[in-house]
């Protein structure tokens, strides 16, 4: 028989359930993942399959119920948590940045914090500055979190399903232009064959989704997608890509990026998160502090400006990073003209 | 051949007159079990899974993104 195509959401809601069947310690909580499923679709028919106990739908009240799952998880449980978008976080600081990611230091390892907070990321609907940002950076800046970012349905498996078995917090960022819900475009490269049973994926360890010789394209969640795109352009100019999937940011895979660009010479980082002081400076830094020689041109970042984002429609899509920006960034830095960062 | 026919009765078309196709799991001209999740439909933000009705070979007749009401024919699976 054939492999299934999963979707993102599926893969996800697939894992928590094959975790929560083997560990009674696993459970679920926040808003709207009950009856209705999670509103991207992560927690669907979980609530029909273990009960209210188990999937417990909260008020809306972040700092009370990640709270609650700090000290649910530090208490011997493996909570996993949604967060429904990553923009909410401010009220729920407190519990992410103080106790989530510093409590195992603070206790000198004696106590663990094996939670899950997942959280919907990502723009591109018109849903608003307060709806539509990644903020990966956010949380990869901050020491004592993992941070997992999944580009398509077999990663979003193993993904959760290696967060949820791991002792420390785990980010799990999945953008919403990639689960596969109808009401928002999903690029067909987002769905993935899936094994039926469990498996995980390993944490800090980058993938190339396309071999290439002339230009790595580092890129992470929707961006994978878009830089593949991109990809498909260049080659009819005759640059040949190479797309690298970071994966994880919290590890990342500095030796895989460092590979990539050892091997093509030159360096484009496409991130929907905003520009300045993020992924894509870090990703550059990398590389430069290693070893800058390997550069044959300045490397180059596609990202978000920093700006809000507009709720507008043609004003959310001109500012969002997209394919032909990602061509055009590599473009001029193999061409050395065209395009401006 | 026997029909993969999205349900009777499956979402209140009074609310919502139309779905709409959104995946696929398998590709066209796989091989499915029966009762195998084939397809999901999206009504409003609702999704519906739709299984295959016995096993077989998979034909797709209503790509992603094609409106649907109950009773629509998405597809067939047999030999």
């Amino acid at each position: 028989m054939a492999q299934r195509n999963l979707t993102i959401s599926g893969a996800m809601s697939e894992a928590i359930r094959q975790e929560m069947e083997a560990d009674p310690k696993v459970f679920v909580m926040g808003e709207d993942v009950g009856i209705y499923g999670g509103i991207f679709g992560s927690t669907t028919g979980l609530y029909q399959r273990f009960g209210g106990e188990r999937v417990r739908d909260t008020p809306i009240s972040e700092t009370g119920f990640i709270g609650a799952a700090v000290g649910a998880a530090m208490a011997g449980m493996r909570p996993v948590v949604e967060l429904m978008f990553v923009d909410f976080f401010g009220v729920c600081m407190d519990p992410i940045y103080n106790l989530a990611a510093k409590n195992i230091y603070f206790a000198g390892g004696n106590i663990r914090v094996p939670m899950v907070l997942m959280t919907a990321v990502g723009g591109g609907y018109s849903d608003g500055g307060q709806h539509s940002q990644t903020l990966y950076a956010t949380f990869a800046h901050m020491p004592g979190l993992k941070v997992v970012v999944p580009s398509n349905a077999y990663d979003a498996k193993g993904m959760m399903i290696a967060a949820i078995r791991d002792d420390n917090p785990v980010m799990y960022m999945f953008h919403k232009g990639l689960q596969g819900l109808g009401w928002m475009a999903s690029p067909a490269t987002a769905q993935a064959p899936v094994p039926d049973e469990a498996y995980t994926v390993p944490f800090g360890k980058c993938e190339v989704r396309r071999q290439g010789a002339d230009v790595t394209i580092v890129a992470l969640g929707l961006m994978v997608h878009r830089a593949l795109e991109a990809a498909v352009k260049l080659e009819k100019e005759g640059i040949d890509a190479e797309i690298v999937d970071l994966r994880t940011l919290v590890p990342l895979d500095r030796d895989g990026v460092f590979r990539s660009v050892a091997k093509t010479g030159r360096l484009v980082v496409a991130d929907e998160d905003y520009v300045s002081y993020g992924i894509t400076a870090e990703i550059i830094a990398t590389v430069a502090e290693r070893d800058a020689r390997v550069f044959k041109a300045s490397p180059r970042r596609v990202a978000y400006p920093d700006i809000p984002i507009p709720y507008s429609r043609p004003m959310e899509q001109f500012a969002l990073p997209d394919a032909d920006r990602i061509a055009d960034a590599a473009h001029a830095v193999v061409k050395g003209r065209r395009g401006a960062a | 051949m026997s029909e993969i026919r999205i349900p009777e009765g499956l979402w209140d078309t009074d609310a919502t007159p139309e779905g709409v196709v959104v995946t696929w799991f398998f590709g066209d001209g796989t091989d499915v079990q029966a009762g195998a999740v084939v397809a999901e439909i999206m009504v409003a933000k609702t999704q519906y899974q739709i299984e295959a009705p016995t096993a077989g070979r998979l034909r797709i007749q209503a790509p992603v993104d094609t409106v649907v009401v109950p009773g629509s024919v998405i597809g067939q699976v047999g030999g």
